[in-house]
């Protein structure tokens, strides 16, 4: 570890931000008080009572992750035009989940249902589909909080702080206020990350540009960067081959985001039914601010940065940082790069609390402790929360950062198979509960052997080289590729529907479903529809 | 939306006529995902490639889709 290069007032700023939340995030305890927390009502859903603005905090905070404001406009920096697939894929994901996501808050609080796979439980009446569901969820959410880390480590190398102890103890922190305040202190904290990260964007694509000479000369330099590199799928526009690739990433990428458990956690914590579809119509507001981030990638080009290298390889999550170094004051870099650190901090904590309820929900308290107490239940979460994140720093202090990056490559792909059971759960009860548990072993099945048949002719790869599946495997003449996880969730539908006609031919009887098609519209306030409120009033 | 019932009024689900405007919200999918629509240079605005300021422009108009659609389902 080295401080040669660290610079006092950017570090100070740094640091005093970071303090500030951590205060904030104990604080967050007390935050809408609970009578105690110690029920994963209230430590893992925050008492299930967020109205509008906090949900649009947190949500805000949850789906638009440090890692993306790091890693998006590192991919426009070395590849052009596909990075910004990020703007479609958040353009068209709410009128998607503003659809559903209302269906399984409604059916969620009708029954105390936490997690998704507590609702494939109720719903399916099969115990192995919902554990399937619910490894699925973990499975795919450790890579992703690995990644939050990358997204602060990025920042500490451009601050000149190379070394994993600032790691350690920024991940020992928020372990801590998270065991103690649940889903309250993320809540708390979003505000200040999104306060932050909306000042510093508008001031970046401002300013930036004006000390470049405007966005004719921005793009003239990424054309220049572009046309001189031997990669043909670069460029500031997208060649031919790729335009389905890019469509196709977004729309897949779209339909993965809401089955991932933090996405669900964050719907889950919210008031009411109406407080979502609000939302639904309000989070777009962040894609503007993530286009324009977007776009930092093109500046970095225009501004001559250079990646850091370590261990002999460019680390392209640093062009944004550096950026910002490079372009503003010291004290607002700081500022910048405490936003990007405190960015990572929320979805950290947010995944690491939808995992541990996963956990809690769907293994410990169904093979382990049939009969825990809500009391021992959020124990039990709390305590799977350090765990979650002990593994995601390990995993980034053990393997190769690239290996983090892969793995969420293929988590999207993995968390896709579980939306015949979720999605089409939600609105029909035709699938049978084994063909649902065959397609997602077929989904998975080819969506890994079409992720390990993907080489990358750039970076030398021989496997797992992208998220883009060539056509031309399928016998056609093209050099046309599609997103990998759209083509293994085709499978996987294509199954469940045979196996069900199968299994219904056969006559094998459905599991029992514990939800009745009113549960899937009912709204706060309907009798029925809260269950902490009407256990209270039992008492 | 097929086992939507219509209890009283006041707080039933909405009904048929209601959830025909939800397929508006197709409207910003085929906007953004047809992307030979937009994979061009020109026309510019403020040094902007048309590919990044037309995309960049859904965003308010997804915005007003949903919201419209919101409105009209919304109970009351």
């Amino acid at each position: 570890m080295t401080f040669a290069a660290v610079n006092g007032v950017q570090l100070a700023v740094f640091i005093f931000l970071f303090g500030f939340v951590t205060v904030l995030g104990f604080v967050a305890a007390r935050w809408r008080r609970a009578k105690d927390l110690d029920s994963l009502d209230e430590w893992g859903l925050g008492g299930r009572s967020f109205g509008s603005w906090i949900t649009w905090f947190l949500l805000g905070g949850d789906l638009y992750t440090a890692y993306t404001f790091v890693a998006v406009p590192a991919l426009l920096f070395g590849a052009g035009a596909l990075g910004f697939f990020a703007v479609p894929y958040t353009i068209i994901v709410f009128p998607m989940v503003f659809l559903v996501a209302p269906r399984l808050w409604s059916v969620s609080h009708r029954h105390g249902y936490v997690t998704p796979a507590d609702f494939i439980r109720g719903r399916f009446g099969s115990g192995s589909l919902a554990l399937v569901i619910a490894i699925t969820g973990i499975v795919a959410t450790m890579p992703y909080i690995a990644l939050q880390l990358i997204g602060i480590e990025a920042v500490l190398k451009a601050m000149g702080i190379l070394g994993h102890w600032p790691i350690i103890i920024a991940f020992g922190v928020l372990a801590a206020y998270t065991y103690q305040s649940g889903l309250r202190a993320p809540a708390l904290i979003a505000f200040v990350k999104d306060s932050l990260i909306y000042l510093v964007v508008i001031v970046a694509v401002i300013y930036i540009p004006t000390q470049l000479g405007g966005f004719d000369d921005i793009f003239a330099a990424a054309d220049k960067k572009f046309s001189a590199s031997e990669n043909p799928g670069d460029g500031v526009l997208l060649g031919d081959a790729a335009v389905l690739g890019y469509s196709t990433l977004a729309f897949g990428s779209a339909l993965a985001l809401f089955l991932y458990p933090h996405s669900v956690t964050g719907v889950l914590a919210a008031r009411s039914r109406d407080t979502i579809k609000r939302n639904m119509a309000a989070l777009p507001v962040y894609s503007i601010m993530l286009g324009l981030l977007a776009l930092l990638g093109y500046m970095a080009i225009a501004a001559g940065i250079e990646p850091i290298v370590t261990d002999g390889k460019p680390d392209p999550n640093t062009i944004v940082p550096l950026l910002f170094d490079d372009m503003f004051p010291a004290w607002f870099a700081g500022v910048a790069f405490g936003a990007i650190a405190i960015g990572a901090l929320v979805p950290a904590a947010i995944m690491s609390i939808a995992a541990a309820n996963l956990w809690t929900r769907n293994i410990y308290k169904e093979y382990l402790n049939r009969d825990a107490t809500p009391a021992q239940e959020a124990r039990s979460s709390k305590l799977a929360s350090l765990v979650v994140k002990a593994g995601a720093v390990i995993v980034i202090l053990v393997l190769d950062p690239q290996f983090s990056i892969d793995l969420q490559l293929i988590g999207g792909v993995v968390i896709l198979q579980t939306l015949p059971a979720i999605v089409f759960g939600l609105y029909t009860r035709f699938f049978h509960a084994r063909a649902l548990l065959a397609g997602w072993a077929a989904g998975l099945a080819a969506g890994m052997y079409m992720l390990y048949d993907t080489p990358n002719a750039i970076t030398g790869k021989t496997h797992f080289g992208g998220p883009q599946y060539a056509l031309s495997n399928f016998g056609l003449d093209t050099k046309v590729a599609i997103y990998t996880g759209l083509v293994a969730l085709l499978v996987n539908i294509v199954v469940c529907v045979l196996v069900t006609l199968a299994l219904r031919a056969a006559n094998q009887p459905y599991g029992d479903d514990a939800t009745e098609p009113s549960d899937y519209v009912v709204e706060a306030g309907d009798p029925g529809v809260d269950p902490l409120r009407d256990a209270a009033a039992a008492r | 939306m097929s086992d939507q019932r219509n209890t009283s009024k006041r707080d039933g689900p909405p009904g048929p006529r209601e959830t025909r405007w939800t397929w508006l919200l197709l409207i910003p999918l085929l906007g953004t995902l047809i992307v030979p629509l937009y994979n061009t240079r020109d026309p510019e605005l403020f040094g902007l490639p048309f590919f990044y300021w037309y995309q960049m422009v859904w965003i308010p108009v997804s915005v007003l889709v949903t919201v419209v659609v919101y409105r009209i389902t919304r109970r009351r």
